[in-house]
């Protein structure tokens, strides 16, 4: 036996007690990593989940198939996870098939399927065993948008328990204390974000803005960023005060979106872009009275933006076509190329275990 | 329906539901058509009366196909078709031919590929005339109903030269063919099926030695009441679709044997999508007129068609629906040579369209075509057959390619036949390609195909078995390929080249002895299709796979056995028709879904049963067809992912009254 083989052996034998050792409860697999929400093909309803450990250079797909031998069936809009579940929220091309899917957020195993939601929009943990889903309803003939609501989800029946309705178009929320700030689509005409008290689960004020307030974050102070139109708002949670008002260029037509927080949440990343044109990735720190859009971090128009607080790494989903397998380029914080691992069809969120 | 702005605009930009000025089949146009149909049968009736012998009658069907020599042309028997009347085209050819659709869902918008092309790449020939949407440049299957044709054919690969644009991967070639003898018969159809799912039809044929006429009414309401919501987890969607049509022939021979004729076809189809849901339903209005009026006199032969084809795409109540509306107006002539062992044919072919089409910005736009071929068909020998010709279209702004071909047949022996046909073909740029607001590109090229196929025919008869087997190979190569380009937005490029090559094997058994027939005919293809050229920096993940929605393997298979009638005597033995039994059999390997082949649909198999018996008495018949679809409830999938109907039933009776 060489040396070689001898410190192998060691590796091996280490690992397997201390392995032995904390399996107390046992791992499962999908404890940590990166979880891609892939939109997927509209009307070829196959949006899916890829999964990619952690120093991993590939992606498993479709990891929902792969453990409940079924399929999802829609474009995928968000994934959130709420207490070791996880909430997959399924939108279909048809009125009356889209759904909200419940997993051990751990092994991914189905627990429950919500049908009663139209157009689901986002999932986010506002108390223990407890979730709010942010849904549209069903859209008008013409695409306008209906009153949305809010389900509210015991997760300990995975279960809708009540439904709060909101204004139309209703989309992004974030959680301060106890209440919920949900802001909207920016194609609606809605200059309001609604205030709920997440202990009744009532829609309690509305705050006052100048625009239909889209891609609510939250930062290291607690203060809420949202965009309306080209400009960045902050908000107070607490007076419900808007703060602070930051215009972009006026140059082009490029909007801000997809807004994400590094580590500890004192540097914004958001896309910049227009449909038509495209765009790139900038940011700017919370403390900042101007935001610069001349030198992008990343120079390509992304899908989806997303920030691992452990890695320390941005991830940015790249598109080539809603009909060709996308790719989640890896960058560090300064915008140098990582890598990219190839996931699957229009890969839009992620979310970081 | 939903999220994606872009993706929506996308689909519905068109690339199928279009559309233009609402305008119905009561527009002016119509009782026009029919004041003139009338007329025109009311002459011709006036004139049976001096019907007299006439030395035979040499009226050819599929006239074109006498050029195509060294293609493959499988025709359908008329028993078969019979079988089918209460099916669409869709429904009939998938279990007949290894040809692709892709339906939306049950009763729903149905796209054709034909030997490794897209939906785009077929040229639908309704006698003789192109019926494809010059929006779309595709037909909807699902609104062709079998019944509406005496002859059916389906011709693979290019033929461009004698079809014109768009016969890239083959054509469907659906014909109206008269009866010169003294007949009439009436003809009642009713299907009942599964699902809440009818079918009426209403057919009269009258003929004589001058004149035959059939009319043909036709009603379909798929109600699709599943009574499941979920096959497998797949979702079922829900859906209905009302069809109604009328078709009308008429030919006339004069007593200088030249003949005129009259064909109209009109159609109204109405699919719903999602029924239940009052404020988001989606409906798909198709209608359509299409008249042809042909002389033909000696060798020449004068063509006059008008079509309209409307399409209304709307939600909810269908206040402001997307509209489609273009009509086309045709003149075609004709005329043959023959000297000795030539046959010349020269025609020409002019087209006027007006498309009012809300996508292409408010304005109406209108376009000429006109097409210039000759044909030539040489028989050196008994042996040998050569057929050369070539087709130049011209359309105002760009020109297409000469359209040239080259097909030889060569028997080799007696039962031995070797094909070979070497051509190029074009596809005019659809007019939601050229014209589509912001996406289109009125600059577009042409696509341009070179098609090269080989074929070796076998056909063997002994005792009372009959075999005949073909096997055919090809590869075409098509430039300029359209693509809407995600990298610039959805904009229409000429960005890709596609490589379509196949093997396709066919194989006839037939076995025929005293009052008992059977037989099998089974039908093989493999087929690779490809995107070749690297376009952008991510085309690497796509170039050499598969094309969506085309699987490589197809098998279709149809087995009948047939017995004249049952028992030596009785009712049965004086009353009773052919019993026949028929398992139909489609088979298909997966079928990608995702142009770098990362997603699929799982291949499937499906089986049908049809079982037909009748009595007859007097001029009286009366039919009975017994089906049962997807025998083994096979799990397949339409476009949009959802379920296709599980197992199901349909009865169908028909009752004849001949004269």
């Amino acid at each position: 036996m060489n040396y070689k083989k001898l410190v192998l052996l060691s590796f091996v034998s280490v690992a397997l007690f201390s392995c032995e050792t904390k399996e107390t409860e046992p791992a499962q697999p999908y404890d940590s990593g990166v979880f891609v929400v892939n939109e997927g093909n509209f009307l070829q309803n196959n949006g899916s989940i890829s999964f990619i450990q952690p120093d991993s250079k590939t992606a498993i797909t479709d990891v929902f198939q792969k453990e409940n031998s079924r399929p999802l069936i829609g474009i995928i809009n968000g994934y959130a996870e709420v207490d070791d579940k996880g909430i997959i929220l399924v939108d279909n091309s048809t009125d009356g098939q889209d759904a909200i899917e419940i997993v051990n957020a751990r092994t991914f195993k189905s627990i429950a399927s919500i049908k009663e939601v139209e157009n689901p929009r986002n999932a986010i943990k506002v108390a223990a065993n407890k979730a709010y889903v942010v849904c549209w309803d069903i859209l008008n003939p013409d695409y306008t948008y209906n009153p949305g609501y809010i389900l509210v989800i015991d997760l300990l029946i995975n279960k809708v328990t009540k439904k709060i309705t909101l204004q139309n178009g209703a989309e992004g929320i974030v959680v301060v204390g106890n209440e919920a700030f949900v802001g909207n689509n920016p194609y609606v005409d809605k200059k309001e974000i609604s205030v709920i008290d997440i202990t009744k689960d009532e829609v309690t004020s509305k705050i006052n803005i100048k625009g239909p307030a889209s891609n609510l974050v939250l930062d290291a102070n607690n203060k809420i960023w949202c965009t309306t139109g080209k400009d960045f708002l902050r908000i107070n949670p607490t007076t419900k005060a808007v703060e602070a008002t930051i215009s972009t260029e006026t140059a082009t037509e490029k909007t801000p979106g997809k807004l994400v927080l590094n580590a500890n949440k004192t540097t914004i990343y958001f896309d910049y872009a227009h449909w038509a044109t495209g765009g790139e990735v900038y940011s700017f720190n919370i403390s900042d009275a101007t935001i610069s859009t001349t030198t992008p971090i990343i120079k390509r128009t992304v899908t989806g933006l997303g920030f691992d607080p452990k890695a320390n790494v941005i991830y940015a989903g790249i598109s080539p076509s809603y009909n060709q397998a996308g790719y989640a380029f890896r960058y560090k914080p300064t915008g140098e190329l990582i890598d990219s691992v190839k996931v699957e069809l229009a890969p839009s969120k992620f979310l970081f275990k | 329906m939903k999220t994606n702005e872009r993706q929506f605009i996308i689909h519905h930009l068109g690339l199928y539901y279009l559309s233009i000025s609402v305008r119905c089949l009561l527009s002016k146009g119509y009782p026009l058509v029919l004041a003139w149909f009338l007329l025109s049968s009311m002459h011709v009736f006036a004139q049976t009366d001096s019907s007299r012998a006439l030395d035979e009658v040499t009226v050819k069907t599929f006239a074109p196909a006498r050029f195509m020599a060294g293609l493959k042309i499988q025709s359908i028997d008329s028993v078969t078709l019979q079988q089918a009347k209460f099916q669409t085209l869709a429904d009939f050819l998938s279990f007949q031919a290894p040809v692709n659709f892709r339906p939306y869902g049950n009763g729903q918008l149905t796209s054709i590929g034909l030997r490794g092309t897209s939906s785009n790449h077929t040229a639908v020939l309704w006698n003789g005339i192109n019926i494809n949407s010059p929006s779309t440049g595709q037909s909807d299957f699902s609104t062709l109903p079998t019944a509406g044709f005496d002859l059916l054919a389906i011709q693979y690969g290019s033929s461009s030269c004698v079809v014109g644009s768009d016969a890239i991967g083959g054509s469907i070639l659906l014909d109206s063919k008269p009866t010169w003898e003294k007949k009439a018969e009436l003809s009642f159809g009713q299907r009942i099926a599964s699902f809440d799912n009818w079918q009426t039809q209403l057919s009269a044929r009258l003929s004589g030695k001058r004149f035959s006429s059939k009319t043909v009414f036709y009603k379909g309401v798929l109600n699709n009441n599943y009574p499941y919501t979920e096959r497998n987890y797949y979702p079922v969607e829900r859906s209905t679709t009302d069809s109604k049509g009328f078709i009308q022939d008429l030919f006339y021979l004069t007593k200088k044997q030249n003949q005129i004729s009259l064909n109209v076809w009109l159609s109204d189809n109405n699919a719903v999508i999602a029924p239940q849901s009052i404020h988001t339903r989606e409906v798909l209005q198709t209608q359509s007129i299409r008249v042809l009026n042909t002389y033909q006199i000696k060798k020449l032969t004068l063509r006059g068609g008008y079509v309209q084809d409307i399409t209304n795409f709307g939600r909810g109540n269908f206040d402001k629906p997307s509209r489609t509306a273009i009509d086309r107006f045709l003149i075609r002539a004709e005329h043959e040579w023959q000297f000795s062992k030539l046959t010349a044919h020269i025609g020409t072919e002019a087209a006027h369209v007006i498309a009012h089409v809300d996508g292409y910005g408010g304005s109406k736009i209108t376009e000429n075509r006109l097409d210039v071929f000759a044909w030539l068909r040489y028989q050196f020998s008994a042996r040998l057959l050569a057929t050369l010709n070539a087709r130049q279209a011209f359309v105002k702004s760009f020109d297409p390619p000469l359209a040239p071909a080259l097909g030889l047949e060569y028997q080799v022996a007696k039962s031995v036949r070797l094909t070979g046909n070497i051509s190029r073909s074009y596809r005019i740029p659809t007019m939601n390609e050229r014209y589509w607001s912001e996406l289109g590109d009125p600059n577009l090229k042409p696509e341009d195909g070179f098609n090269k196929e080989l074929g070796i025919n076998w056909n063997h008869t002994k005792n009372d078995f009959s075999l005949s087997s073909s096997l055919n190979a090809y590869h075409n190569l098509i430039n300029n390929w359209v693509y809407w380009n995600p990298e610039v937005n959805y904009k229409v490029q000429n960005l890709q080249q596609v490589l379509a090559k196949g093997i396709e094997f066919s194989q006839k058994v037939a076995y025929q002895h005293k009052q008992i027939s059977s037989g099998l005919m089974a039908n093989y293809s493999f087929t690779h299709s490809s995107q070749q050229k690297a376009y952008d920096i991510y085309s690497v993940d796509v170039i050499g796979k598969q094309l969506i929605y085309i699987p490589k393997h197809n098998f279709t298979a149809n087995l009948f056995f047939q017995t004249l009638s049952f028992g030596k005597n009785g009712l049965l033995k004086e009353h009773g028709m052919p019993f026949r039994a028929t398992l139909q059999w489609q088979a298909n390997s997966r079928r990608y879904t995702a142009f770098d082949n990362s997603k699929w649909f799982d291949g499937q198999q499906i089986f049908n049963l049809i079982i037909e018996n009748g009595l007859r008495w007097k001029h009286l018949e009366g039919k009975v067809f017994f089906q049962v679809n997807n025998i083994f409830d096979e799990l397949y999938l339409s476009s949009k992912r959802n379920a296709m109907p599980g197992r199901n039933y349909a009865i169908n009776l028909v009752l004849n009254i001949n004269k």
